[in-house]
């Protein structure tokens, strides 16, 4: 390999590299945007319909029937990249799910650059 | 070098497929059959459901025996339970609660006659559609075994009027009862369960017909005394559920109620 082959290389390998940072630092970063949820989930209209109140909840509200119990909770619908996966299909984005690969990818570059390198010295 | 190199990616390739595999928080596990059987009491004879799917036929002993209210379902959220285990901590919910309750004599209506609710297991969602089928499972509730959760009820005791006016009386007391989770049955006592009954008028006629009542309850349930007993459960799974339920009522059946858009 010449010095101008040598020079593509270092080029892609410097490519590979950071789009594999943007993809983990990105995948990461809409983790934290959306919540931190250990595991990605998806909005739905199921949970839509059970967290939307009819006035039946509010027409008790000041009878004491929450009396220092407070609100019920809900299950949030959120649309959120969770830190692992959550199922197969569109369910399989995660942060770890891409910042998996992307780590498996850089390392393969990185140590065929290497080695690269060392057969040009050698050479 | 290559050695190093293969590990790495071997190391790598296996974390990535198990993550991938969606290791999301109910795996498998072994239901353990001689802690179901040892928990078992006598349950009593379930109440079947109404054609409509949305009420439930009330017991013989019950019939007549006072004010019957049905669950309003497919309305509110009625049920929301918590399990906060060291690694996760997982919610859900449901709205398909079916069931009725007899009231007491009208000097006491809070002290309850009796009554059966009906949790619908595949109703129960954690907002995470894989995980929801892991708790249908058979290593965790056997929903096609059981698919109902049922709680009946005995009695109310301790029982104390906590507020009133004219539209509404709230009392509170002891739910005493049965639950029946995973086909086992244990007696329960929930304390501090407060009841409301809100009589038709025109404010309530709008909203639901019939006159109203409304229950609301929180108590835990431990999962091994109930025969769901698995590997996973103390790490990713908590051993003690909480439960939070408000259930709103009334004396017309949830089939003849008037339809009700949501947000109304």
């Amino acid at each position: 390999m010449g010095p101008q082959g040598a020079g593509m290389t270092k080029r892609t390998r410097n490519i590979v590299l950071i789009a594999c940072g943007l993809a983990s630092a990105g995948s990461f970063a809409v983790f934290v945007a959306t919540g931190m949820y250990p595991y990605t989930r998806f909005k739905s209209e199921e949970t839509a319909a059970v967290n939307a109140e009819t006035s039946l909840t509010a027409m008790f509200d000041d009878t004491g029937l929450d009396e220092g119990e407070g609100e019920m909770e809900q299950v949030a619908n959120v649309t959120a990249i969770g830190f692992l996966p959550s199922g197969p299909g569109r369910a399989s984005i995660s942060v770890m799910s891409i910042t998996g690969p992307a780590l498996v990818v850089a390392g393969v570059v990185i140590l065929v650059s290497r080695r690269q390198a060392k057969n040009k010295q050698s050479a | 070098m290559r050695q190093h190199f293969q590990r790495f990616l071997a190391a790598s390739i296996a974390g990535v497929v198990l993550a991938a595999a969606g290791t999301s928080a109910l795996g498998t596990g072994l239901v353990d059959e001689s802690a179901l059987v040892a928990s078992m009491t006598a349950a009593g004879p379930i109440a079947k459901a109404a054609a409509s799917g949305k009420s439930l036929v009330p017991h013989k002993e019950h019939v007549g025996k006072g004010t019957m209210y049905h669950a309003l379902t497919e309305r509110d959220a009625q049920i929301y339970f918590v399990s906060d285990a060291p690694l996760e901590k997982i919610k859900g919910q449901s709205n398909r609660v079916i069931g009725y309750v007899i009231a007491g004599s009208s000097g006491s209506p809070a002290s309850l006659v009796g009554g059966e609710w009906h949790l619908p297991v595949a109703s129960m969602k954690t907002g995470i559609r894989k995980r929801d089928e892991h708790m249908r499972s058979k290593d965790w509730l056997n929903e096609s075994a059981y698919p109902d959760i049922v709680f009946q009820l005995k009695k109310v005791s301790d029982v104390s009027l906590e507020k009133e006016s004219d539209a509404f009386a709230t009392y509170k007391g002891t739910l005493v009862g049965d639950m029946t989770i995973h086909g086992v049955t244990n007696p329960v006592s929930v304390k501090g369960a407060r009841i409301t009954f809100m009589p038709q008028s025109k404010a309530t006629a709008s909203i639901a017909a019939g006159d109203l009542m409304a229950i609301r309850a929180k108590f835990s349930v431990t999962l091994s005394e109930y025969g769901v007993d698995n590997g996973i459960i103390g790490g990713k799974v908590a051993e003690v559920i909480e439960i939070d339920t408000r259930l709103y009522m009334s004396t017309v059946k949830p089939e003849d109620q008037p339809k009700q858009k949501k947000g109304e």
